[in-house]
């Protein structure tokens, strides 16, 4: 972690520093001749003009993460769990500080709500998991009769930060600019995963037959929500992680001012924010769902990570 | 045959040194051990406006050329100095409008360096205005003026130039700026500078470091015609030096010329050339103050010069508000119109022509302004045929006013009165000059102003302006007058 944020913060500052070498001036317009040796007695070239403003726009969530298997199993449910994607949205303020003509300091605090998902309606389970229903008029034949069931199965993640940005904006040509910094996103709340596996076929035979919470029943489709990391069937050997309450890492934007006014401008800003830090820690699970008819497995779920990328608008103040 | 070339060939040679030789270069008084530069003059000469960075940001100082010397600079006042970097300005002859140029500036501009506008109101430059449709979101800075104010060249490193930077031109319309457009002939791969148009409107200085110069940026002359800059020409030595210099002006009707130069310091400083081996057409300079015709206070007013061959106003200017000063270049052999006007006065115009031989000359020409409320009466610029009353069609420009005039201060009434010379009977000349009364009256009737308001009559011969019987004193005599009869308070 702490390499991370010492490399987020080297990247700023060399960027910052070597960019401040342009002194344009009414006369010259490549500024001085060896400008960027010159003492700072010569006249410098400092934009006096700080910017405060608001933001807000979408941010698309990109969830990550890697289930390793000790035994390899076709169609399990636990896979929708490696990925997830979508879109959420941020607000927030923002306030530059000009360090020259070109280059400035950029302070964001957003307040973001992501939310990401991912299904698959090709997977399949045990039914000697869930049970076989007996044909009408006669006896139950118990759980004896293992087939495979097909299955729907979603996993939907929501979660709400604050974020933290200290980043170096740079003006590459006219009024198109780049930042890049490091970032802190801090956790508000629980993240709330919803669950849910659902029966795709419909015939009289099969059900599921126990829900998220150990009860036996005939279910069509079971859901839950859960605040930790986990696997998605609802049994098996469970083993559970908390999400981690701050992450850090670094953003890279690009955004093109629009002057509407003496002091006003609208800047539409694209940013891809990679966080260093993990989501969760790693833990361990079994995968039931081809227990009979395949084999148990057990998964080892690991570097869970969730990036995303902003696309915002916004409104910035001179003053 | 050869001793003869030779002869002729060292001859010229000696010539060229004498002449090289007798040029004077003076730095101009108040450099600095920092950048000085852009010295531009206007009021004729009297003042003079230049760049400075000695205090630290470049900034646009003035300074005047009294009797005893150049006093202090002075660093402008108002807010057009409130920027990282301004400068490089450009003034109207008459000293009232301001092209300049700043780097982030605290009116907000398109990009980097921009143009800017600023008008001078009681001894300060305001209304900064951000010249959007000259500005690009590249380098734009060094604009020049032409004496008129109607042509603009400048200096831009702006995509699909010919060089690093290029000099562009543009005219204004009366409303607004044209796009701007390269000079041709003129740019180069290298960079070309410090555009100055001198007075006569065809005489272009510009700065290169094109190859084949003395080294650095040497100053180049050439003659402007539109777009095209033709017999583009080094001015040679002593200007042009190994060192860097830019901004040769010449003072017209003078032998002076400034231009900037860098030291050995390694600054850029002010200097003078004296005699100007270059110097810009003669042309005519005309001056004076405009004042209140009662209290003899000196006024700021609207001014426009008309070319009365063509009809069109080939400038506009405004005279002092403190100093009721106003300064304008003419080219000889034309006939105009000069046209004085400010709100709560009856507007002055007065027919001007500059003949061919006044070239070189400055005229003293000053200009009262009557009161609304005085009673008193002002000529028209008002034309006729011989013994005819129907209005010719160079009046209207002058009825426009009249009409304009009623129309801003609708509680007046006026009264034309019709006056001849001294030829003709008197009943002749009283019956014409009612009728010539009558057709002004009945145009400003024709264009919406109450009937009631105005009235007319004619004098014939009976109250001459001037007693003699030269043929200026009868065409002085030979005139409508409006009279200001009531101001309806």
């Amino acid at each position: 972690m702490k390499k991370h944020i010492l490399m987020s913060a080297m990247v700023l500052t060399l960027v910052t520093g070597s960019l401040q070498a342009q002194n344009e001036d009414v006369l010259r317009p490549y500024g001085r001749p060896g400008d960027a040796q010159q003492s700072n007695s010569r006249s410098r070239s400092k934009r006096d003009k700080m910017i405060i403003g608001v933001e807000g726009g979408g941010l698309l969530s990109f969830f990550s993460q890697t289930l390793e298997r000790d035994v390899q199993v076709t169609g399990s449910p636990e896979d929708v769990l490696k990925s997830g994607s979508g879109w959420g949205g941020t607000f927030g303020l923002f306030f530059d500080a000009p360090l020259s003509s070109s280059v400035g300091l950029q302070f964001r605090v957003n307040y973001n709500m992501q939310a990401f998902s991912n299904s698959s309606t090709a997977d399949t389970i045990d039914a000697a998991i869930v049970g076989i229903r007996p044909r009408d008029g006669e006896a139950p034949q118990g759980f004896t009769t293992v087939v495979p069931m097909p299955v729907q199965t979603s996993a939907s993640w929501t979660t709400n930060s604050i974020s933290i940005a200290a980043l170096a904006r740079i003006d590459i040509v006219d009024e198109l600019f780049l930042t890049i910094g490091p970032i802190a996103s801090i956790r508000m709340g629980d993240v709330v995963r919803h669950d849910m596996i659902e029966k795709t076929e419909n015939d009289t035979m099969t059900w599921i037959s126990i829900d998220y919470n150990g009860v036996a029943g005939k279910y069509q489709s079971i859901h839950r929500d859960i605040s930790v990391a986990s696997n998605i069937l609802p049994v098996g050997a469970i083993s559970t992680s908390t999400y981690a309450g701050a992450r850090f890492g670094l953003e890279a934007g690009i955004g093109y001012r629009w002057k509407i006014g003496p002091s006003v401008f609208i800047a539409p800003n694209v940013r891809y924010q990679y966080m260093f830090s993990k989501m969760n820690e790693t833990f361990q699970s079994t995968d039931v769902s081809r227990g009979n008819l395949q084999s148990p497995s057990n998964i080892t779920f690991s570097n869970a990570k969730l990036n995303a990328l902003a696309i915002v608008l916004q409104v910035g103040f001179y003053f | 045959m050869n001793t003869l070339r030779h002869a002729a060939f060292l001859m010229f040679f000696v010539a060229c040194t004498a002449f090289a030789q007798n040029i004077r270069i003076v730095p101009v008084d108040h450099n600095s051990s920092n950048d000085d530069f852009g010295l531009t003059p206007t009021n004729h000469g009297r003042l003079v406006y230049f760049t400075s960075d000695r205090s630290g940001e470049q900034q646009i100082y003035s300074m005047e050329r009294t009797s005893s010397g150049w006093t202090e600079p002075d660093k402008l006042g108002g807010k057009v100095n409130s920027a990282t970097h301004v400068g490089t300005c450009a003034l109207t002859t008459d000293g009232q409008y301001m092209v300049f140029a700043g780097y982030e500036h605290n009116v907000d501009g398109l990009g980097r360096t921009d143009l800017y506008s600023a008008t001078r109101e009681n001894g300060t430059f305001k209304n900064i205005t951000n010249l959007a449709a000259l500005n690009s979101s590249f380098y734009d800075s060094q604009p020049t003026l032409s004496a008129d104010g109607r042509t603009m060249l400048f200096v831009s490193d702006r995509t699909g130039g010919a060089g690093k930077t290029d000099i562009y031109l543009s005219t204004w319309n009366g409303k607004e700026w044209s796009t701007p457009k390269q000079v041709t002939g003129i740019n180069s791969a290298a960079s070309e500078m410090s555009p100055v148009l001198a007075s006569d409107g065809r005489t272009v200085y510009f700065a290169s470091d094109r190859q084949g110069g003395k080294g650095g940026f040497d100053v180049y002359v050439a003659k402007l015609s539109g777009l095209d800059a033709t017999n583009v020409r080094p001015v040679g030595e002593p200007i042009n030096t190994a060192a860097d210099e830019l901004f040769y002006t010449s003072i017209p009707n003078s032998d002076q010329a400034y231009f900037t130069r860098a030291t050995a310091s390694g600054d850029y400083d002010n200097f003078m050339a004296v005699p100007n081996p270059f110097p810009s057409d003669p042309v005519v300079l005309v001056e004076g103050i405009v004042r209140d015709s009662v209290s003899r206070e000196p006024l700021g007013s609207a001014m426009s010069i008309t070319d009365l061959s063509t009809g069109k106003a080939i400038a506009t200017l405004h005279s002092d508000d403190e100093t009721g000063r106003y300064y304008v270049t003419l080219v000889p052999g034309r006939v105009y119109s000069i046209t004085s006007s400010r709100q709560g006065y009856m507007f002055h115009s007065e027919r001007y022509e500059v003949p061919p031989a006044a070239k070189g000359s400055t005229v003293q020409k000053d200009i009262d302004l009557i009161p609304l409320s005085s009673g008193k009466t002002g000529s028209l610029l008002v034309f006729f045929d011989n013994d005819k009353s129907e209005l010719k069609p160079e009046s209207m420009p002058e009825l426009e006013r009249v009409i304009e005039l009623m129309r801003e201060n609708a509680n007046i009434s006026v009264r034309f009165e019709g006056h001849t010379d001294d030829k003709g009977s008197d009943d002749y000349n009283v019956k014409l000059s009612e009728r010539r009364a009558e057709s002004v009256r009945d145009y400003i009737i024709a264009a919406g102003i109450e009937r009631t308001r105005i009235e007319s009559a004619g004098y014939g011969k009976k109250k001459p302006l001037s007693n003699a019987t030269t043929e200026d004193a009868r065409a002085l005599n030979r005139r409508v007058e409006m009279r200001i009869i009531s101001t309806g308070k």
